[in-house]
């Protein structure tokens, strides 16, 4: 038994391209595995904690009133309140900092890096900002005419997800663009600009409801957001949760089909052996010793491949979780590989290879000795299908590709899955780029106004021009989906509702986003019942329309019914649209949202999510060349005899490519066929997911052009795989044929 | 008796009907014998050396060797009969290609109890000075050598080669059926030789001619020749 293991190596040594490709294949695999599913378990722990160590707020509110005795009231109503103050600032370099004041009970900056504030001359930046634009501490800053001393980065619970604006827009986080800082209060106080005041809750029985209710009747409320309807936050844990279904899903399946045709091939290769296993068992081997001795080298090859991808995801996991901060603000408290799903990472590849390779040996050796040491690897004998499609015309070279290809059915489904496998990978990228594609122009595609001003009060009186509108929140009677009605006047030109065919809806209608209508199962007729997020009030109402609006879920109709349901004058309005800007005070805009800075960060996003992209792809075509090597070079290794007589009798390289090798371009095809289906599939219920408890819709798609494109690369690591596969057909020599036994 | 065949046939599928190799064969062999199988080509000489040395089963009929009946043994038995009893050398030498010449020996010594010395055996074969190198570096005379080596290296009760001549030339053959005459001698081990070439049989005790799976004729001849007067 010891002997026969000193082939091992030899064969390592012999099949190197097949053997180091196998281990570099579950290599990637495992490390996706492993990398992302790490990933998000230490997120989701440090998010945890986070939330905990921070003191998350309950709710964001504005009170109509003062509160007459704001202690009394807590202690009564079992609620921690505070009210926090924020000023935007402008930095050279198109900057935006938030800056807020250092609270004590609610949303507490958390430390990452440096120290906490001890003067009214220091800050803390933001740690998306300070990893994005590389700021070091102790970095001077000069913020609303005064300077601050970077003294430490922070994350600031509710805005675990960054980003300037929550309109449609503003989902696109840009570290470089917009960024938070603490300062102390007292130093606010000194900013030349008025800050902004919002009111932040507590409940510490966790009942978000009882507390609005109680706020509504003590103070009266203008302004109500749950934590879990606030996009800041909400965007965070819904990318995690996407991240998780990518994390569990796509890398298993990867895992799964790179262990498939990993078995698959060395089942192959198994077959291949049979002489020798036949010769081995003549010479009184037994069946089990000779199973496991087949078993050795897939073990190995699936046991290195997961031990080196498990490393490789120890080793990049700390730059990894540095990357996913720059793009969630929290911060990390846990940087480890779990154990379980190193373990798993570890297993899987061994527990799907080993028992496949097992199945097909002990299939194999269950054939008497002589049988196995007569026949060859690919049956000689025309099956079914070959006697029934009667090869009886064309080219003697073309009918022998297509008795090549028959008999090596199984050969090309192998050949089939690998190209599925790396077409869904290379399509993954093309469906991301298009639907955002999609997303990002159709967010733009019907808005006029640059300018949104949400004010901190109804008015009934415009001196400032634009459009006057109605905003307000309203929420899903399960509370699971809060978002924005807006009422339009009549005269409304600034935004434009359309309907599928393109045609614009009137504005008296009732109409909902096809984000809204996706996520409610909503029909033009539906009803729909809802809350009014500040005051609770139900109401019942029916749909007229659907807009083809996938970047908001929100509900459009005349502004005098809004305002009835409002319980305001229906002649009054709480927030402007404008194409330009308005000299509006300050001390009546609860918001101001720019069309154009969205439309920026936009395009600052679009680049590196296209670097991403290209990562994805080359990834993609690493696996696709692994995959279709290993095939095609087991393709020749099988024929090997055939090729050798085959130049015996005068057959020139060129023609022996095109018999042996030419039928692998329909299981291609067919490979990258079937995975637009399983992609459209399993993406469209990614998006699904991930988008459930968000305010928009994520359309799928995969336009024409991609899937050229995607085909065109496929192709071209298909010749690339083929070139490798030529040239061993050419190092066969011509004595094989005469050296073998034949049947 | 180390071989008693009893009414034995074996069937295969040939196409829509059965094709019998091998039919009703009955005869017995004693230990220490060589016995040259002659026949035609497909006239069941290989299934019937298949058959004795447990690496084919027979369809009908029983097998004893070594007091074994190995055509009822069930596949643990039959391996167990095969390490134990049984060497093959075979045409095509069917070496493992990525072992050394020791290695391909070892191979065997590894799996018996009471193996001879690989060295004493690889000197007798004349391989000594080949060790190291592998099946690819060595030509057909030598490949059937490794292959005589790796056969005797267990010291079998019974040998069976299969046209153990029928890829070499004359004086490789001769040298090589010299060797088996040597084994036969010095080990006292069983050896029954299938060719289609008569002289072969001329330096063996005994002749078993088959003719369409049918036994045809069963002589002693009693080594008229030795094996460097052999013939083609």
């Amino acid at each position: 038994m010891n002997t026969l293991l000193k082939r091992l190596p030899r064969t390592a040594r012999s099949n190197q391209w097949l053997v180091y490709g196998s281990i570099t294949m579950v290599l990637l695999a495992c490390m996706l595995y492993v990398s992302l599913n790490a990933l998000l378990v230490d997120i989701g722990q440090s998010r945890s904690r986070f939330e905990r160590d921070s003191r998350i707020e309950s709710a964001t509110f504005l009170p109509q009133r003062p509160f007459t005795d704001l202690a009394a009231f807590e202690s009564d109503r079992g609620l921690t309140i505070e009210r926090r103050r924020e000023v935007d600032a402008a930095v050279p370099g198109g900057l935006t900092l938030r800056v807020f004041e250092q609270t004590e009970h609610i949303d507490l900056p958390v430390v990452t890096a440096g120290r906490e504030v001890q003067a009214d001359d220091e800050m803390l930046l933001g740690q998306t900002v300070a990893t994005a634009l590389k700021v070091p501490l102790g970095t001077t800053m000069a913020l609303l005419g005064r300077s601050f001393t970077v003294v430490g980065f922070a994350s600031v619970p509710d805005y675990m997800y960054p980003i300037r604006t929550t309109d449609d827009a503003g989902i696109i986080l840009d570290p470089r663009a917009f960024g938070i800082a603490v300062v102390t209060p007292a130093a606010l106080d000194t900013l030349v600009q008025v800050p902004l005041t919002t009111w932040h809750v507590r409940a510490i029985d966790g009942n978000t409801d009882k507390a609005r209710q109680a706020l509504a009747e003590t103070v009266g409320l203008t302004y109500w957001q749950d934590i879990g309807s606030n996009p800041r936050y909400t965007l965070a844990t819904a990318k995690l949760e996407g991240a998780a279904s990518v994390s569990t899903s796509m890398p298993l399946v990867i895992l799964l089909l790179t262990s498939l045709l990993l078995a698959a091939a060395q089942g192959r290769i198994v077959r291949m052996q049979r002489n020798q296993l036949g010769t081995l068992k003549a010479l009184g081997y037994s069946t089990r010793e000779l199973v496991l001795q087949e078993l050795f080298l897939p073990a190995v090859i699936a046991s290195s491949g997961s031990v080196l991808g498990v490393l490789a995801s120890v080793l990049t996991m700390r730059p990894l979780l540095n990357f996913m901060v720059s793009y969630f603000s929290i911060p990390l408290y846990v940087a480890t590989v779990p154990w379980k799903t190193a373990l798993i990472g570890l297993v899987a590849p061994i527990f799907f290879v080993v028992p496949a390779v097992a199945l097909v040996a002990v299939r194999l050796l269950g054939q008497p000795p002589a049988k196995l040491m007569q026949t060859t690897a690919i049956s000689t004998r025309p099956g079914l299908l070959e006697r029934s499609l009667h090869l009886t015309r064309g080219s003697f070279q073309n009918r022998f590709a297509m008795r090549a290809a028959i008999r090596g059915l199984t050969r090309l489904g192998l050949l089939m899955l690998g190209a599925m496998l790396a077409g869904y990978l290379l399509l993954f990228g093309g469906a991301m780029r298009d639907s955002m594609d999609t997303l990002v122009r159709g967010a733009f595609k019907d808005v006029r106004f640059n300018y949104t001003y949400l004010l901190t009060a109804p008015q009934l009186e415009n001196p400032w021009g634009g459009e006057a509108i109605t905003m307000a929140p309203f929420t899903t009677i399960d509370g699971k989906l809060t978002f924005q009605a807006t009422g339009l006047p009549a005269t409304s030109t600034l935004l434009v509702s359309r309907a599928s065919s393109g045609a614009a809806i009137p504005v008296d209608r009732i109409i909902v986003t096809r984000a809204l209508a996706l996520k409610l199962g909503l029909q033009p007729g539906s009803t729909l019942a809802l809350h009014q997020s500040a005051t609770g009030q139900e109401v019942t109402l029916t749909v007229d329309a659907i807009s083809e609006s996938y970047t908001t879920a929100g509900l459009i109709m005349p502004q005098d019914r809004l305002n009835g349901l409002l319980g305001t004058p229906s002649a009054s309005f709480n927030a402007i649209l404008s194409a330009t800007s308005l000299a509006i005070p300050a001390r009546d805009v609860l918001m101001a949202l720019s069309t154009a800075e969205s439309r920026a960060a936009f395009d600052s996003v679009i680049a590196p999510l296209y670097a991403t992209l290209g990562g994805v792809a080359v990834f993609a075509v690493f696996i696709a060349l692994m995959a279709l090597s290993i095939v095609t070079t087991l393709a020749v290794e099988e024929e090997r005899i055939t090729i050798s007589l085959l130049k015996v009798l005068g057959y020139q390289p060129e023609e022996l490519n095109r018999m042996v090798l030419s039928s692998g371009i329909v299981a291609v095809t067919a490979g990258f066929m079937l995975s637009i289906p399983l992609l459209l599939t399993s993406v469209a219920r990614l998006f699904t997911k991930t988008t459930s408890s968000i305010s928009f819709s994520l359309p799928i798609r995969l336009s024409p052009l991609s899937i050229v494109v995607c085909a065109v690369i496929m192709l071209a690591t298909y010749l690339v795989s083929l070139r490798a596969a030529r040239s061993k057909v050419q190092s066969v020599g011509m004595a094989v044929s005469l050296k073998t036994a034949r049947e | 008796m180390l071989i008693q065949l009893n009414g034995v046939g074996r069937r295969y599928q040939m196409g829509q009907g059965d094709f019998w190799a091998l039919k009703d064969v009955t005869l017995s062999i004693p230990e220490g014998q060589m016995v040259t199988i002659l026949g035609p080509s497909g006239s069941g000489k290989s299934t019937l050396l298949n058959i004795v040395g447990g690496i084919d089963r027979a369809d009908a009929g029983t097998v004893r060797v070594a007091g074994i009946d190995i055509s009822h043994a069930s596949e643990r038995d039959l391996t167990q009969f095969r390490r134990a009893t049984v060497g093959f050398v075979f045409q095509f030498f069917n070496l493992i290609p990525n072992l050394t010449v020791h290695e391909n020996v070892e191979v065997t010594a590894d799996i018996v109890k009471k193996s001879l010395p690989i060295a004493e055996v690889l000197d007798a074969v004349g391989l000594t000075a080949l060790a190291n190198r592998f099946p690819s570096e060595l030509s057909g005379g030598e490949q059937q050598r490794v292959s005589l080596a790796r056969a005797v290296v267990k010291n079998p009760a019974l040998l069976l080669a299969d046209e153990l001549t029928g890829s070499l030339d004359f004086a490789t053959s001769r040298d090589i059926l010299r060797l088996l005459v040597q084994i036969n001698e010095t080990y006292h081990t069983t050896v029954v030789l299938v060719t289609h070439n008569a002289a072969i049989a001329d330096m063996t005790d005994r002749v078993i001619r088959l003719r369409s799976g049918e036994l045809e004729e069963d002589r002693l001849v009693g080594r008229l020749i030795k094996a460097e007067e052999v013939t083609w």
